[in-house]
């Protein structure tokens, strides 16, 4: 149990390595999107020998107060409430506290598979227009019936023609949006990117994917015997990818180590910027273990635009104290410190 | 809990196996059968149980709960009925007909379609559903389905099916909790959704 006030502008969170940063860092964001950031379970985050879950959170924007009170009795159903009103359902809350996450780890957005791509695509999309997340939410639940039933073995055509149906009328509305939404962002991405590296080279991303809107009923048909017969759903914008290039090659193969960190850097400044012209409010920004993971050119960006005022609320975490401190106090900007040891916090 | 009695134990075991019902519970139930009128307490309880387990039936036409093997809304209404109106459950039936607003017969289809709990659509009442509707008699299919995700995709498989009836197919008002929890939805809401119902149009891909 932790009872906290943060700051309305900067909130620095420091302590060693293991002393529980991360995971107050990820309570932020379970308030936010009722999950983890690190994709673990509900389950996964009870401590170990306790039975519950409860997280509670008031919010403070232009004088009104919001509070989410979120519960997790361990095997049971987990309950929401905003202003005391109960959601029906967890994606309710999302948008209610908009947020974005920079994590160490986040080079497996460059590295890894195409679920990654989408996850980020994803995560940004749904906080920004909640009919999305709905349509998401259903193609992911309609894709799984779908799948069980291939694998099943009992072919039922009317039931398959069901399901594709509907998967064309949710897939085309995600496909749509995600096709909407990467020349905006590109923009963004360009526009950091050229703020942090010396400008010269030429940065994009191509969104990959099958679906053919004019087609997609007739491709949906053609490949219904091929997916009946390997048991395997084969079509869908589930299978969609984000390319991301460097000049004109793939970063993932051709990228230098500063070139994808750059990339990256640019990529969440890009998230945060899209995200806030979509909903027209700042979203928190959580940035774990930032000292360590943002070099000078970087570190000197966030400050620039920290000192412009692009940001609302903001969390950072670093191992020790001094150096954050020096960084902020030499520049003048104010911000309350947080000391985090074996999982207990206090203010300064 | 100690006993002293291994048929007290054995009958609280039993009780406390029925749906809501604790060891606490059980065991008040338990101690209430244990009177001196031991006959009276046959009559009361023991008798109406295995005459319920023993002899229950489910309606050779709409699947709904009967003592017959045409249950009795079916023997009243069929000859007559325009309409069938079909629900996940049984409860939904008692549900309806405790709105006093509808008139015409039921199909009871046993659950929605949902693979990823194994049922498929042969493992519910659908062609049954399919014959009845093509009985001249029958004008309009009510599709009373919960809107939830699979209850949306059951409604959508049946229209399809159900097309080559030539009926009228129609869904209840949107805006109540459906199926399952339909017996929490009071029943002036139920009622008026009943006879607001819209048409269900297919939309051909
Ligand atoms: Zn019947």
């Amino acid at each position: 149990m932790a009872k906290l006030d943060f700051d309305k502008k900067i909130n620095l969170l420091y302590g060693k390595n293991g002393s529980g940063k991360t995971n107050l860092l990820d309570a932020i964001h379970y308030m936010s999107l009722a999950k983890s950031y690190f994709s673990m379970t509900d389950k996964m985050l009870i401590k170990e020998g306790e039975e519950y879950l409860r997280l509670t959170g008031k919010i403070q924007h232009d004088g009104n107060i919001q509070s989410i009170i979120i519960k997790y009795p361990l095997g049971q159903r987990k309950t929401i409430e905003v202003q005391k009103n109960r959601l029906n359902n967890s994606s309710e809350l999302v948008g209610v506290l908009p947020v974005v996450f920079i994590a160490p780890d986040d080079i497996s957005i460059v590295n890894g598979g195409s679920k990654e791509r989408r996850d980020f695509v994803n995560r940004i999309l749904c906080q920004s227009n909640p009919q999305y997340l709905r349509q998401l939410i259903r193609y992911n639940r309609v894709l799984t019936q779908k799948s069980s039933l291939l694998k099943s073995g009992k072919i039922d055509y009317t039931l398959l023609d069901t399901y594709n149906a509907d998967l064309i009328s949710t897939g085309s509305y995600i496909h749509a949006c995600r096709k909407n939404f990467i020349s905006p962002f590109i923009d963004f991405l360009q526009q950091n990117y050229a703020d942090i590296s010396d400008g010269a080279e030429q940065i994009d991303i191509q969104y990959i994917t099958q679906y053919d809107e004019a087609d997609i009923k007739n491709a949906y048909e053609n490949i219904l015997r091929e997916e009946v017969y390997s048991k395997r759903v084969l079509i869908g914008t589930h299978k969609d990818d984000f390319d991301f290039i460097i000049n004109n090659k793939r970063l993932k193969k051709y990228g230098s180590q500063g070139q994808i960190k750059s990339f990256l850097y640019a990529l969440r400044i890009a998230e945060y910027t899209y995200i806030e012209t979509q909903l027209g409010k700042k979203p928190i920004l959580i940035l774990d273990d930032f000292f360590e993971k943002l070099d000078r050119s970087r570190l000197s960006h966030l400050i620039e635009m920290i000192n412009k005022d692009t940001f609302e609320q903001i969390f950072l975490s670093d191992t020790e104290l001094d150096r954050s401190k020096t960084l902020f106090d030499d520049r003048g900007i104010d911000y309350q410190a947080f000391r985090v040891i074996e999982g207990q916090i206090a203010s300064d | 809990m100690s006993y002293s009695s291994r048929l007290l134990e054995e009958a609280v075991e039993a009780f406390s196996r029925l749906p809501g019902i604790g060891k606490k519970s059980a065991l008040r139930m338990a101690m209430y059968l244990i009177r001196e009128d031991k006959s009276e307490m046959k009559t009361l309880f023991v008798e109406p149980v295995d005459q319920l387990i023993s002899n229950i039936k489910f309606c050779e036409k709409c699947n709904n709960i009967s003592d017959d093997d045409v249950c009795n809304i079916c023997q009243d209404r069929e000859h007559k009925a325009e309409t069938i109106c079909v629900v996940q459950s049984i409860r939904d039936v008692m549900a309806i007909e405790d709105t006093a607003q509808y008139k015409g017969i039921y199909h009871v289809l046993g659950g929605v379609i949902s693979p990823l709990d194994g049922v498929t659509a042969d493992d519910l009442n659908i062609d049954t559903l399919i014959e009845r509707a093509q009985s001249d008699q029958v004008k309009e299919v009510i599709l009373a389905i919960s809107p939830t995700i699979e209850g949306e995709t059951t409604i959508f498989y049946l229209s399809k099916k159900l097309k080559e009836a030539g009926v009228k197919i129609t869904q209840l008002a949107r805006g109540i909790s459906f199926g399952g929890e339909l017996e929490y939805a009071d029943e002036m809401t139920l009622g008026r959704s009943l006879m607001t119902r819209t048409e269900y149009k297919l939309s051909e891909i």
